[in-house]
């Protein structure tokens, strides 16, 4: 037992050391801080809110595209952070806090932690190995920034020795906590008047933009036709200039007695005629209306306020249509005034939605890629984007061909490599072996297409730079040297391919708003309202779905009521009283996985029995059949009556009252306001993306999402039988059974036939 | 054994077993104008319908469960009752695999023929040409081999007694064969029982032509004087006649044309030098030509008594497993025969003399003058009958060597046929007639694809050339029912008569060597000459085939194959699945290869003329007369076996009489014999004994108790043709090849070490 | 010699048609089995994959089959296995005493020139 007392004895000790040691650091860190106090406790991170509020905070980890802490390696490591700011935007002042650990057996004095913005050495931080874990708060000047994208740069240079150390030894490292640092900022009010020009800004993606708009109309009857009509143009003008950040649109009515005061976010956009304008705006405030026309005034306090108006409720219209392609770098003066053309009608044209078509080959200068070259020793990554169309349908065996253009310069050494990746599938890997460097001229390398999904895909070429690995640690080269190009006259070819789609697939809704985005840009179908409260959620739909399919979609009409027969290709925002109708009796919504429990229609949760938990089915517990399961009538198999709760619930199916292959989408929430919310959450990045299946449901916040295959498939193709065939074919091979059978039984018997008549021949003579 | 029945009294022999598919008298009824329309209908319905069904295109996840359903349907349909000739479910069977193959063709027609660089798009084609190729030979085969015609057996015996029987004149061309050999085959021509007046035997002696006699080499004009000679004493010896003519133009057919201008039989029977004939041989034949006189050929199976060179050197089976030829001839003669288009085999047949001098007697055009003038008196409309009874008893090749010598002859001869007489197009030939024909002539092109299929899989192993552009799944989809549906089609058409993996090795082994002939025939129709098949020898002890070489070129080079797949398979991780499947394929070939290389040495076989198993009894004269039972039998010898326990055991060296019944002579034939050896046997105690006849009469017997009995032959046959499950010859095939591979290294080392190999006798006959 | 009589062999020759008939229907229920398990097997598969809803009667009617075939094929393979080697064991009797049963299904010396020993169609017609 003795021998045991004193190796605990001697551990005891060691530990209460260690544990001194780490103490002191942390509080000692604690002090540096010089800057405004920051808040005891830091906001969790909202995800998806890049653009926030005029003061505020957002953490660094939402312009990274890799989760989890940064960390920068050897000799000389950097990242960069790439933040969008409005150019309306007017920053007071900026502070950058830094949460960082780095290694022990760096030297203090030759160890740095450098922060640039837009390429401007701000803040150097000493690594000292006594206190490895450390926070740092360094303001970032406001006249530093400018609109649009700004590079923050966190760049390291790491020494563990005076002299003849290895650039690439595993101890030279420092990790920054990108979820614990955050920017914080104060933005303050933009000083000159506003002009249409800023209205890019205005609503751009980055820290200033807005968020959130209310569109104003008439109330009344009379303005049902620009509600109708107008309001989804506006809806997705605002939401393009967003680009890929989410847009809440709220709408309220005017009526004579005034505009409505409480109006959320900096802009207000009114819709309506001169007539109706003048009830509630002052004179001063009225345009001079002399066609369709679009006007946007400051209103003091950093609030603004656009004007969309015409002498007619079709100029009305027009000028709604006109603000989606109106491009704002050339529209400097505060009102516009959109002529109309002869006729007017023609589609948009198909400006930045290109998708590849099938059967082409594209030079990837073509799909917006220029030539990239990188430098030096690292990592890197090259993207090319692949967009693709939504419908794209071909043979599964066909091939992709890539031809690639690009060159590697000399002295790289071993490991440095070249891995080709679409999307996240490996596809092929090149070492850049020859010292004296290397170019190639269409270098082939041939994938399956069926690793190409409908909407954006991205070609991906990840590069490791690596100096050659000379002898001894003394001997080491920097690695400034070495470059890697790819150039945009690199080729792709695509195979041949037809138009069709297995629907309804809401993943394909999500990635290209198929099939409500016809794939020339016109508008496929109608967004139905329940009840005229439904207007903002529908607009911020219609508006997310414009940024899905990169480009306005003509012709998409918001009609508030629900005809009957609700027939055609149709987009339905209701609660789930007013889906309470008799002819939605058969939307066989089922929501077991494998065997279709025919379900009646969502409304049918509102009545419920038990708790309100929507129960999933199963192969298993349809063998299992446990006797716990309520009786089944009859071939509705299980009826099941519950309230959504807090949740919103959409689904996709084929329209029952629609003729042939028209898809009725339903989004049902309990009430108006839940649905917006829910509305509002499923249009953020994190939500959208995650869509797939026929049926989604999720609650507050996009938490606890639910997607399901319910509803059966069916085959939508538009110019090629053949192709078209070959889907429904596939899909249910027993009709080809059933042709081969009948043929090969009516063959069998002809051949039959004909060898019994010669056989009887062979008798007569024989 | 004593079974007392009430029956075996009155059963003196047993009806002929084999139920007859033709019988007299029943007038067809002629198809009525309403069923006619019907089958017009019925066509104009069925031939767009299944081209639908075959060209329709799949994903491969809808095409593997089509094609598990057609599978399942065939697993059972092959359970049941199908080996009834022309009956529904076989059709149904052959025409569901025949969709199988179509849709496999045309799914790799029309998605996998586009490589990205030019050489891999012609390799992919000249690839697909090949299964092309395979596919419409077995669809052909299917359609020839669905209705195989039985025929009932008629002999003379069923004629009218007032027929006037027609006169024979057997005519045996021989070039360079041994006499003995000649002895045995005359005896046996002469023994045929047929009335002696209107029977005429020739021997047709080609090596002792007068102008072999007048060569300027005097050894080689002595050894053909001497040759004219000696022949011409047995002749007169045995009471044959014998003829020659001037020189030797146009081989065995210019021999035979000769030979007609001196015979005036109606009938002419060809026989070659190593065909012996059975005494029902006329019997048996004879009445068909009576009965029907459009009828101008009566063709009989080459039963052959001792195994080839392949099945000697490496399946060592030839008393069990179906040999080379039972395929042609017991399955695919009895199809063309249903479609009248069962064609002349050179021998063991009999030919109508008018028709033949009304064309000139046999073409001479092609180097296989017996197909070419079967071709031409079909297309005048005449008809041929083929029995399925084996009455000639012949001599394969011995060596490989002389194998393939042989082969490459057939090939070049029938690829002569298909470009000079272009069967697809000659006149008077029906539709059937003509897939008959083609059906027979296209298969010996087999030479091409099985040398693309070898180097297929080698060009994108080794060149990197994607020869196959298919994803895994739709090789499981698309491929493998494919090879599922091939093997159940052959099983079903052949499974009795040709195992499964045997066919391979055999065209494997004729490729190498076809190849080249057959090139040079497609270069020029007219240029291959007829070159001898040499037989009877006799090895002193076994050595490697000299053809040997290009069988280690490709075996080296399906090695290096596989090095090259291990290398793609660890290097490149796009087309992994690609190379799986072609090192499946390359191992296949590797399989077959290596069973090639176990047929290459050559076996030892010191017997002269081969023996065969006799299932008969006779006595032993010593004394009081010892029973026993004739083991094997041939028309040297015999091995008898007899009890231990028996009185007078005779011993090495004693003289002895044997009596054996003759049942197909009628009387029982007594020879005396030598006792060569004595030694115990399954419990009995055998006797060697040579035949050491004293009379004329006395060797004759020996020929006819050894010879001359057809249902001897047709015993033994059946005996070795039956069906075996694919996993049994599988391992049949695995367990054969590998000590072969053994062989060949121990040679190859004893040959390196001695400077030079024993050279055998080699002697050659005239075929 | 083994003797055997008429009588004997008469029973013979029933159990043998028995046993040759019992593995005809063997061998097609043991076929029958294994294609029907593949073919509802690779059917609730393809459906899990392809169309996961719908189809109901193709998804009860597989897992049917599936249920039926199940325990049918070990059934048939074992009673195939019996009849197998009963039957191989019938003819082994009639080969040890150098007969054998030819295609028409009678009893016959093993020869070439084989006599007929027992024909079952002539002995019911002529008692």
């Amino acid at each position: 037992m003795s021998n045991l007392f004193r190796p605990c004895a001697i551990f005891a000790v060691f530990l209460s050391v260690c544990l001194v040691c780490i103490a002191l650091p942390v509080r000692r860190a604690a002090a540096v801080t010089d800057g405004p106090e920051s808040a005891s406790s830091l906001p969790d991170a909202v995800l998806d809110d890049v653009t926030v509020r005029p003061k505020g905070t957002v953490p660094l980890s939402a312009f990274s595209a890799d989760p989890g802490p940064l960390r920068l390696r050897d000799e000389a490591g950097e990242q960069n952070f790439f933040i969008p700011l409005a150019r309306t935007a007017v920053l007071r002042d900026v502070i950058l806090t830094l949460r960082y650990t780095n290694s022990v057996s760096l030297l203090p004095d030759r160890s740095v932690l450098a922060v640039r913005l837009n390429e401007a050495t701000l803040a150097q931080i000493r690594l000292d190995p006594a206190q490895p874990a450390g926070e740092a708060r360094i303001r970032l000047p406001a006249e530093m920034w400018r609109g649009g994208f700004n590079k923050l740069t966190l760049a390291v240079i790491q020494h563990y020795a005076d002299s003849c150390e290895d650039s690439v030894a595993p101890e030279l490292w420092t990790e920054v906590d990108l979820s614990q640092s955050h920017l914080s900022y104060d933005l303050g009010p933009l000083a000159r008047p506003v002009a249409l020009s800023d209205l890019g800004a205005l609503f751009s993606p980055g820290l200033g933009g807005q968020r959130q708009v209310t569109v104003l109309t008439p109330a009344g009857p009379g303005a049902d036709g620009l509600r109708q009509r107008a309001l989804p143009y506006v809806a997705q003008a605002l939401a393009l200039r967003r680009q890929y950040a989410p847009l809440e649109v709220l709408h309220r009515d005017w009526t004579a007695a005034g505009l409505p005061a409480d109006v959320p976010g900096a802009v207000q956009v009114l819709v309506g005629l001169p007539q109706d304008l003048a009830a509630v705006l002052p004179p001063q405030a009225l345009p001079v209306v002399d066609g369709p026309q679009a006007t946007l005034t400051d209103t003091g306090g950093g609030h603004s306020r656009l004007i969309v108006t015409g002498r007619t409720e079709e100029e009305v219209i027009a000028a709604a249509r006109g603000l989606t392609l109106m491009n704002d770098a050339l529209t400097p003066d505060s009102q516009v005034t959109f002529p109309r053309r002869d006729g007017g009608g023609g589609s948009l044209p198909l400006d930045g939605r290109i998708s590849m078509e099938g059967g082409k080959s594209y030079r990837f200068q073509a799909l917006g890629f220029r030539t990239a070259t990188v430098r030096g020793k690292g990592a890197y990554q090259i993207s090319v984007p692949l967009p693709m169309a939504p419908d794209y349908y071909t043979y599964e065996n066909a091939k992709v061909v890539l031809k690639l253009d690009f060159s590697y310069g000399a002295g790289l050494g071993a490991g440095s490599i070249l891995n080709f990746r679409i999307n996240d599938r490996q596809i092929h890997g090149h070492a850049m072996d020859n010292k004296n460097g290397a170019s190639f001229q269409d270098y082939l390398i041939t994938f399956p297409v069926n690793l190409l999904k409908p909407g954006a895909n991205a070609l991906l070429i990840d590069i490791n730079s690596q100096p050659p690995v000379s002898g001894g640690e003394c001997v080491g080269s920097r690695g400034r040297h070495l470059m890697v190009q790819v150039s945009d006259s690199s080729v792709i070819t695509l195979p041949e391919a037809g138009k069709a789609a297995m629907l309804p697939d809401l993943a394909r809704f999500a990635a290209s708003g198929y099939p409500y985005v016809g794939g020339d840009g016109r508008g496929a179908g109608t967004v139905y309202l329940g009840s005229a409260d439904l207007i903002g959620p529908a607009l911020t739909l219609t508006g997310r779905m414009a940024q899905a399919a990169r480009g306005p979609v003509d012709g998409l009409q918001v009609v508030v009521g629900l005809p009957a027969p609700l027939s055609g290709q149709a987009l339905v925002l209701a609660t789930t009283a007013q889906l309470q109708r008799e002819d939605f009796g058969p939307w066989a919504v089922s929501l077991s996985k494998v065997k279709a429990w025919p379900y009646r229609a969502l409304q049918d949760l509102r009545t419920a029995t038990t708790g309100p938990e929507l129960s999933l089915g199963g192969l298993g517990g349809l063998l299992g059949g446990t006797a716990a399961k309520p009786a089944l009538p009859d071939e509705e198999w299980m009826q099941q009556k519950s309230s959504l709760g807090d949740k919103a619930a959409l689904t996709a199916f084929r329209n029952p009252a629609g003729q042939g292959d028209d898809l009725l989408t339903v989004v049902a929430a309990e009430t108006p306001a839940v649905l917006a919310a829910r509305v509002n959450d499923l249009i953020g990045p994190g939500l959208w993306g995650q869509l797939q299946g026929d049926l989604a449901v999720w609650g507050k916040g996009g938490q606890d999402l639910l997607t399901l295959q319910v509803s059966e498939h069916y085959q939508v193709g538009r110019d090629n039988p053949l192709l078209l065939l070959r889907l429904i074919l596939s899909a249910n091979p027993w009709y080809w059974m059933a042709g081969a059978a009948g043929v090969s039984g009516l063959f069998t018997l002809l051949l039959w036939q004909m060898i019994r008549r010669r056989r009887q021949n062979f008798m007569g003579k024989s | 054994m004593t079974v007392q029945t009430r029956l075996s009294a009155a059963e003196a022999s047993l009806p002929d077993a084999s139920s007859p598919d033709l019988s007299d008298g029943q007038k067809p009824a002629a198809p009525s104008a309403l069923s006619r329309v019907w089958s017009w209908l019925g066509w104009g319905l069925a031939l767009p319908g299944l081209a639908g069904v075959v060209l329709v295109p799949m994903d491969w996840s809808g095409q593997m469960m089509a094609m598990i359903a057609v599978i399942a349907a065939l697993w059972v349909l092959r359970t049941l009752p199908n080996d009834e000739p022309g009956s529904p479910l076989r059709l149904l069977v052959l025409l569901l695999t025949a969709i199988v193959s179509l849709r496999y063709i045309a799914w790799r027609g029309l998605f996998t023929l586009n490589s990205s660089t030019l050489i891999s798009t012609a390799l992919a084609v000249i690839l697909y040409l090949a299964e092309v190729y395979s596919v419409v030979i077995s669809l052909l085969g299917a359609l020839v081999n669905s209705t195989p015609l039985r025929r009932p057996s008629l002999m003379l015996a069923d004629l009218p007694p007032e027929t006037a029987l027609p006169t024979v004149d057997v005519l045996i061309p021989t070039y360079n064969e041994p006499a003995e050999m000649l002895e045995v085959t005359l005896r046996a021509a002469l023994q045929i029982q047929y009335p002696a007046d209107l029977l005429r035997v020739y021997l047709l002696d080609d090596g002792g032509t007068d102008a072999k006699i007048a060569q300027v080499d005097p050894e080689n004009a002595a050894a053909a004087q001497a040759r004219r000679t000696t022949l011409q004493a047995l002749c007169h010896r045995l009471g044959a006649r014998y003829l020659t003519r001037a020189e030797n133009s146009h081989a065995k057919a210019g021999n035979i044309n000769s030979a007609l201008a001196h015979t005036d039989g109606d009938l002419i029977v060809i026989l070659d030098a190593d065909h012996v004939p059975t005494g029902d041989f006329l019997n048996r034949t004879v009445p068909w030509m009576v009965k029907r006189p459009d009828v101008f050929l009566v063709q009989t199976p080459h039963f052959m008594i001792n195994p080839d060179p392949i099945d000697r050197n490496l399946l060592q089976s030839f008393r069990r497993m179906p040999s080379e030829n039972d395929m042609f001839y017991q399955t695919i003669q009895k199809g063309l025969d249903f479609w009248d288009s069962s064609f002349f085999c050179g021998s063991a047949a009999v030919l109508r003399r008018a028709p033949l001098m009304a064309i000139g007697g046999l073409a001479g055009q092609t180097i296989t003058e017996d197909a070419e003038t079967a071709i031409t008196l079909h297309g005048q409309g005449l008809k041929s009958v083929y029995l399925d009874r084996p009455m000639v008893a012949g001599l394969n090749p011995e060596t490989f060597t002389a194998f393939v010598i042989q082969r490459m002859r057939w090939a070049q001869g029938m690829t002569q046929i298909l470009l000079l007489k272009r069967p697809f197009m000659a006149p008077g030939l029906s539709w059937f007639q003509r897939v008959g024909y083609m059906s027979s002539l296209l298969f010996w092109l087999f030479p091409f694809a099985r040398m693309i299929f070898i180097f297929s899989p080698l060009a994108y192993l080794i060149g990197g050339f994607d020869v196959y552009n298919a994803s895994t799944m739709q090789i499981l989809a698309y491929t493998v029912p494919h090879v599922l549906a091939g093997y159940i089609m052959s099983d079903m058409l052949f499974g009795r008569t040709r195992w499964p993996l045997i066919s391979e090795i055999y065209e494997l082994m004729q490729s190498i060597f076809s190849l080249n002939a057959l090139i040079k025939v497609v270069a020029n129709p007219r240029h291959p000459s007829f070159v001898v098949t040499p037989k009877g020898d006799t090895m002193a002890e076994e050595f490697i085939s000299p053809l040997a070489k290009p069988f280690y070129g490709l075996f080296v080079l399906v090695g290096i194959g596989f090095i090259f797949g291990g290398w793609r398979l660890w290097d490149d991780p796009v087309t992994r699945d690609m190379t799986m499947v072609v090192l499946v394929w390359n191992t296949l070939n590797f399989l077959t290869l290596t069973a090639a290389l176990g047929a290459l040495v050559e076996r030892r076989q010191r017997r002269a003329s081969p023996r065969m198993p006799a299932q008969q009894t006779g006595t032993v004269l010593t004394g009081a007369g010892v029973s026993c039972d004739i083991d094997d039998l041939s028309a040297g010898g015999a091995r008898l076996l007899i009890d231990p326990s028996a009185p007078q055991i005779p011993r090495k060296g004693d003289l002895i009489r044997l009596a054996a019944p003759a049942p197909q002579a009628g009387r029982t034939v007594m020879l005396s014999c030598e006792v060569c050896s004595v030694f115990p046997l399954r419990r009995r105690l055998a006797l060697g004994v040579r035949f050491v006849p004293a009379t004329e009469a006395e060797a004759n017997d020996a020929v006819v108790l050894a010879f001359g009995d057809s249902a001897r032959w047709q015993f033994f046959l059946d005996r070795r043709v039956r069906p075996i499950a694919f996993t049994t010859a599988l391992s049949m095939i695995f367990g054969l090849i590998w000590q072969p591979v053994l062989l060949h290294a121990r040679m190859l080392r004893a040959a390196i070490r001695l400077p030079s190999c024993l050279q055998t006798r080699q002697g050659s006959t005239h075929e | 010699m083994v003797v055997v009589t008429l009588d004997e062999l008469a029973v013979h020759m029933r159990s043998l048609t028995g046993a040759e008939q019992g593995l005809r229907w063997a061998r097609r229920l043991f076929s029958t089995g294994c294609a029907l398990f593949y073919l509802a097997f690779s059917t609730l598969v393809f459906l899990m994959q392809y169309s996961p809803v719908g189809q109901i009667a193709l998804f009860i009617g597989s897992l049917l089959t599936l249920v039926i075939s199940v325990p049918l094929i070990p059934v048939a393979w074992l009673a195939r296995r019996r009849l197998w080697r009963q039957r191989n064991r019938l003819h082994g009797v009639l080969f040890a005493q150098g007969l054998r049963v030819d295609e028409a299904g009678r009893v016959v010396t093993n020869d070439p020139h084989p006599r007929l020993i027992y024909d079952r169609a002539r002995l019911s017609g002529a008692v």
